[in-house]
């Protein structure tokens, strides 16, 4: 994968190394992997439930898992692979969990956002203002896509994963992650291209 | 997607599932000289793409965050709960061996003092060293028991009759005479 914690591109220690140290019962090489990579699957689960503290407890069941199965690990796979994939399909129970207790509504959030005004930036002094509405205008598109497109364009263009190791993760062809992300692009396209409409006489 | 003049519809759904890989300059050199001549004359698919190219960018640039201080700190507290589930036993079994030695001790102490008991109170067996040597192998037992583990039924009988109760002719009912001739009076 491209994006790497600080910690782990100095470390000339592999994923796949500190994890075979761990299953031989070398408890500190669980940490490393913690530290590697809790702050990026922090990010990946948030951007999937869309809620801090849920994330945040997903991603230590996570590790917990992975402590408690680690024997279950083989270096056929990546251990992001596998790391990402416990994640996400905890990720997808939270969700299917939510849909069931009717606690979680796909708002009509975007369809609601379309009243703001969006300010220009170029001429407003409160940019930073504007990218935190944006910000949020986008986590409500990310979470308003049906999941087998917002897992692919999570993993694809905020995680930065190649197809490959996304068709790995998620069980699934190349072929088939290729038509999701495309798919995926072009629905947040459609539900976000209010906010980044030109008009005709300015368009180049 | 609109008709648009000159454009069939078909064109623009049919180009737009090479999107992806535009964006990803994974297209072949043809394929990608076809798409971008149709952009040059489809401005809804051009504006399309550009959009897809912004949004692109925005999620690359989204704010990241991070895990709360605790975080492994708390992982820890609950990975030590999963270990003490899965290796100790249930609060009942607890601590197993501590009254299982105890009810050893007490089951001993209690057998030994019934086995003491009773070869010291019964008064009446004579102070005389046995007559008979039995069987190594078949230890004898103190008191009147003893009589029964004879090492032959004759032997038995003999035993039986000669410490006969002389309650007759001596008036004490707690008198014995054992087989050697000794009397012994039991203090009952």
């Amino acid at each position: 994968m491209i994006t790497k914690t600080k910690e782990g591109k100095k470390s000339s220690i592999t994923d796949e190394q500190l994890i075979a140290r761990f299953q031989l019962g070398d408890v500190q090489a669980f940490d490393i992997l913690v530290r590697r990579y809790k702050d990026q699957l922090l990010n990946f689960i948030y951007r999937f439930v869309g809620n801090r503290s849920d994330a945040e407890d997903i991603v230590q069941e996570t590790f917990l898992r992975v402590y408690k199965n680690k024997h279950y690990y083989k270096e056929i796979a990546k251990f992001s692979t596998w790391v990402y994939t416990i994640a996400g399909n905890l990720a997808k129970t939270e969700l299917r969990r939510r849909k069931r207790h009717k606690i979680f509504s796909v708002s009509n959030f975007i369809n609601e956002e379309r009243d703001y005004d969006i300010p220009d930036k170029e001429h407003s002094p409160e940019k930073k203002v504007d990218s935190s509405i944006q910000e949020t205008i986008i986590q409500k598109a990310i979470e308003k896509l049906p999941i087998k497109f917002k897992e692919v364009i999570i993993l694809r263009d905020i995680q930065g994963f190649a197809y490959e190791e996304i068709s790995q993760i998620l069980n699934i062809p190349l072929g088939t992650v290729k038509s999701r992300v495309n798919r995926g692009r072009l629905k947040l396209q459609e539900d976000l291209k209010f906010l980044y409409e030109t008009e005709p006489n300015t368009r180049p | 997607m609109k008709k648009r003049k000159g454009l069939p519809m078909i064109d623009c759904d049919k180009l737009r599932t090479n999107f992806s890989d535009y964006l990803d300059e994974e297209l072949p050199i043809e394929q990608r000289k076809e798409l971008e001549d149709h952009f040059s004359v489809c401005l809804e698919c051009q504006e399309t793409i550009r959009q897809m190219k912004i949004i692109q960018r925005s999620l690359k640039q989204l704010p990241q965050i991070s895990v709360s201080p605790d975080f492994e700190q708390k992982l820890h507290q609950q990975i030590f709960r999963a270990n003490q589930k899965t290796t100790f036993l249930p609060p009942p079994f607890h601590n197993w061996k501590i009254p299982a030695m105890g009810s050893a001790i007490v089951l001993a102490t209690v057998s030994l003092f019934l086995v003491f008991n009773d070869s010291t109170e019964d008064k009446s067996v004579p102070v005389v060293p046995p007559t008979k040597i039995y069987s190594p192998a078949a230890p004898q037992l103190p008191g009147n028991k003893s009589m029964n583990i004879s090492t032959t039924e004759e032997e038995s009988s003999n035993s039986y009759q000669s410490s006969t109760l002389v309650r007759d002719s001596l008036g004490a009912d707690s008198s014995l005479i054992d087989k050697s001739g000794v009397m012994t009076v039991g203090n009952k």
